[in-house]
């Protein structure tokens, strides 16, 4: 009976777990571990998922495409239009709007309260409610831009037209923080009514509180004077590059870009935004289809994919090697790119599967080059090129393969790190996240991003891992209120035994941005001496800090600085004056002490003389016998 | 079990070792399936549902609604058309290539079609499980034309040569294959149909425009007579 008893808890015990992983409702993914002999293991296991809110039964025409981020919000594009998601929780990612809006692919950025969303499908109309008809027909396509102010109800704004479409689109910020140019990519591909020859990049000026506004101002001819890739530029035994007919994907960092363009890639220098220059044009024998490209974390190296069969085909195989359909590194020197590498995940999906490289950003980790990357139905990869060289996948997911592979582009579409986590698109199933863990990534982690479009990349700054200026005049920072424990408060002595004291500082809210990360540093001391959470009202609750002791008087500052801008700083003075006289006795008794006590039995003597006689007298026989008087 | 006795007129019962067991194990047993039932809704309500997220359908810019549901493209005859011609269009360039990978060992020309085996091979098998996903429709309304094609007598003809007369005939044939198959991609291009297919037949037509202009230069190195 105690058996059975057991036996059938054990049994429900079972059940229960069974149901809990079966009504979690993830679906399954293969995680597994790549292990660098010379570095711990790390991994990338998947921790949540959302459903493609679009989705409608096997129909390929709503599917997901890329992502950006913006707050605590990620938005997926989909060739259907787009989803809002809240991704406070990244475990649990909450769909807050999805808006059906005819037109592929749906590349995406946002910026401010604004979506951009390109269309690059012959429509009927610029209206979500239009049909697709063919190229050769009257048509619109371009970018679409979309009001998030209220995220659970996106407002379609404004639409601008552009020769091509729009393929991708890229937001280059400048210096007036409410306007942005969009670099709209397209190209041409076959018999149509608008888009023949080369398109030139055309640039759309937007301006974030007036999006109405919206328009074309710039095309510029990145191929003007020179040759675009055509077949005459085959070498034998290359691979089949597409003809240059435009291009295909723009990243920018800082005053730099790069330009994936089907058959070329660029190198540009886009201090002026309305005019980029071409600093140097490459090309690549083994490449098909210069997709698109990254930047490392320092801007000295770029990383081109090659979408060799336009993610139709399985271009992992074996017949396909290891150098097409693959990453490519390139080493900015100067103004010039140089060929240094390949990348290509070592694994053969199965038949009926696709495979090419495909979106990816880089993991901000300081001294490393690190990329998650997305591989279509391959899955998720994780890459260190620090050596470009000897570039090495760290960890994987790949998804079990369908039993009936859908009739178009399946698995990931997009993998980008933001804010601690992996989040990727999966062209058909919805938005995926990933934790990746492993020690080299607690920098990264803590990197915290205010919006990310990752062909918009940031200059990624580990700033609390330099020590923090004050400024000159610390006294207009915020300051931190300081006590010292009670207990050494009162005792010189202890002070000045013990090598350091506790310092418990607090600041009210408001002094930092509401939950980040601070770190406390004494200044002129290299490493930060402890670290803590800003509450939701950005104050610090009371935190014990060590402070090394000092046995002359001495003014420490200690200064809070917050992990996401270099303004959220806060300090403190702390003033030590020890007791005179009791740091004297304890800290220098050998050598201040022992004389003292000398002076002070010579200073008895001549007070008391005959006293010290009469004691003297007294010890007599005891020290005779002791052999040391008479 | 259990056993009732009566003392001064109230009823005691004394539970056997037995009963104790019993009762203890079918109380954890419900307390176990209370948790776990409690455990799974939590999970399954703390899992993405999108189920109170309406997908919003607005019109054009600046406002208001869909007044029309987007037309989807459906399958169209020139889909169906297009799919079953490339299949066995794709599937005799395979058989040219291979041909003349078993008549000559290196060179231009053969780098080239084992460049365009490579792309054939992967496009055919997504051109096939296209077409059986979609044999219902697929079946009987087919009036496929494969434009461009090789007899059997040229095939025989391409069997029996070697050296650099295959090369050329090869590429012969190949670019009429090609030209053939860019036809048949223009033709789908013009009309309209399923997107996926739309896409299908611009990679064909892409890829196989820059293989011509590609074979046409290897064979005015081949035969420098024509090229004069």
């Amino acid at each position: 009976m105690l058996r059975a008893g057991a036996l059938s808890g054990l049994a429900l015990v079972a059940a229960c777990l069974a149901a809990i992983v079966v009504g979690s409702d993830l679906p399954s993914v293969q995680a597994a571990t790549s292990e660098p002999a010379t570095t711990e293991p790390v991994t990338l296991r998947q921790v949540g998922h959302g459903d493609n809110p679009l989705r409608q039964g096997t129909s390929h025409l709503f599917i997901n495409s890329d992502l950006a981020f913006s707050g605590d919000f990620a938005i997926a594009g989909n060739h259907d239009g787009f989803s809002v998601w809240d991704i406070s929780q990244p475990e649990q990612p909450a769909l807050v709007s999805a808006v059906s809006c005819a037109g592929s692919q749906g590349d995406v950025s946002v910026v401010g309260n604004l979506v951009v969303l390109s269309v690059d499908d012959t429509m009927s109309s610029d209206r979500c409610d239009a049909g697709r008809v063919s190229e050769t027909q009257q048509n619109w396509e371009g970018i679409r831009i979309f009001d998030i102010s209220n995220p659970a109800q996106p407002v379609y704004v404004k639409s601008v037209q552009t020769r091509c479409g729009s393929h991708t689109n890229t937001v280059v910020p400048t210096a007036d923080p409410n306007v942005v140019f969009v670099y709209v990519d397209a190209y041409s591909r076959g018999p149509s009514r608008n888009c023949v020859g080369v398109n030139p990049l055309q640039i759309v000026r937007l301006e974030l509180d007036n999006p109405q506004g919206a328009a074309e101002v710039a095309a510029v001819d990145l191929f003007a004077g020179r040759d675009t890739f055509t077949e005459d530029d085959w070498i034998p035994g290359g691979a089949q590059t597409r003809d240059t007919t435009g291009c295909h994907d723009i990243t920018v960092f800082e005053n730099r870009a790069v330009a994936a363009c089907r058959g070329d890639g660029l190198l540009l220098d886009i201090t002026e935004p309305l005019a980029p220059i071409v600093l140097d044009q490459v090309r690549d024998p083994e490449m098909s289809f210069w997709h698109s490209a990254i930047f490392n974390n320092d801007g000295t190296m770029v990383v081109f994919q090659d979408e060799m069969g336009d993610g139709m085909i399985n271009a992992c195989t074996e017949a396909t090697g290891p150098t097409r359909g693959a990453d490519s590194f390139w080493k900015i020197t100067g103004d010039r790119l140089e060929h240094v590498g390949y990348f290509k995940i070592p694994r053969f999906p199965v038949p009926g599967e696709r495979c090419a490289a495909h979106n990816g950003s880089v993991i901000p980790v300081p001294g490393r080059d690190l990329l998650v990357q997305a591989w279509y139905d391959a899955g998720v990869s994780v890459m260190d090129f620090t050596n470009p060289a000897a570039a090495t996948e760290i960890a994987f997911v790949d998804p079990e393969p369908y039993a009936t592979p859908p009739e178009y582009l399946s698995g990931y579409w997009s993998a980008y790190y933001y804010n601690g986590f992996v989040y990727a698109t999966n062209t058909w199933e919805g938005i995926d996240v990933f934790a990746l863990e492993g020690a080299e990534f607690a920098d990264a982690a803590r990197y915290v991003s205010t919006s990310l479009n990752p062909q918009t990349q940031p200059t990624y700054a580990w700033v609390w891992n330099e020590a923090p200026l004050l400024p000159e005049d610390p006294s207009t920072l915020p300051t931190l209120t300081a006590s010292l424990n009670d207990t050494l408060a009162v005792s010189p002595e202890l002070l000045a035994r013990e090598p350091s004291f506790p310092v418990t500082l607090s600041a009210p809210d408001g002094t930092f941005p509401p939950h980040t990360r601070i770190d406390i540093w004494l200044k002129n001391s290299p490493g930060s001496v402890a670290n803590a959470q800003t509450t939701t009202a950005g104050g610090l609750e009371p935190l014990t800090v060590d402070v090394p002791n000092s046995t002359r008087a001495v003014t420490y500052a200690l200064i809070a600085r917050g992990d996401t801008s270099r303004d959220a700083l806060a300090w403190a003075e702390i003033r030590i004056s020890p007791d005179v006289l009791g740091n004297l006795f304890i800290s220098s008794g050998a050598v201040i002490g022992l004389p003292l006590l000398l002076l002070g039995i010579v200073a008895l003597f001549w007070w008391r003389r005959d006293l010290v006689l009469v004691w003297l007298r007294k010890l007599k026989p005891w020290l005779t016998k002791l052999k040391l008087w008479g | 079990m259990a056993d009732e006795t009566e003392v001064m007129g109230l009823k005691r019962i004394t539970w056997s070792s037995t009963a104790k067991v019993t009762w203890f194990a079918v109380s954890a047993a419900v307390i176990v399936l209370v948790v776990c039932l409690s455990l799974v809704i939590v999970f399954q309500t703390s899992g993405a549902s999108n189920d109170s997220v309406t997908v919003l359908k607005p019109g054009g810019p600046g406002g208001g609604e869909a007044t029309a549901v987007p037309k989807i493209p459906l399958v169209s005859d020139a889909d169906v058309d297009f799919v079953a011609g490339m299949i066995p269009h794709h599937e005799q360039a395979l058989v040219l290539i291979d041909l003349l990978t078993e008549r000559t060992h290196d060179g231009q020309t053969l780098a080239l079609a084992q460049r365009m085996r490579d792309s054939q091979v992967g496009e055919l098998e997504v051109l096939r499980a296209w077409q059986e996903s979609h044999a219902d429709i697929a079946h009987g309304h087919s009036h496929a034309h494969a434009l461009g094609m090789a007899t059997a007598a040229e095939i025989q003809e391409l069997t029996d040569s070697t050296g650099v007369d295959a090369e050329i005939f090869f590429l012969e044939l190949m670019i009429r294959h090609h030209l053939g198959a860019i036809d048949m991609a223009t033709t789908r291009l013009e009309v309209s149909g399923e997107w996926v297919v739309t896409n299908y037949a611009r990679n064909v037509f892409a890829e196989q425009s820059v293989e011509v202009t590609r074979m046409n230069e290897l064979m005015a190195t081949l035969t420098p007579a024509l090229s004069r």
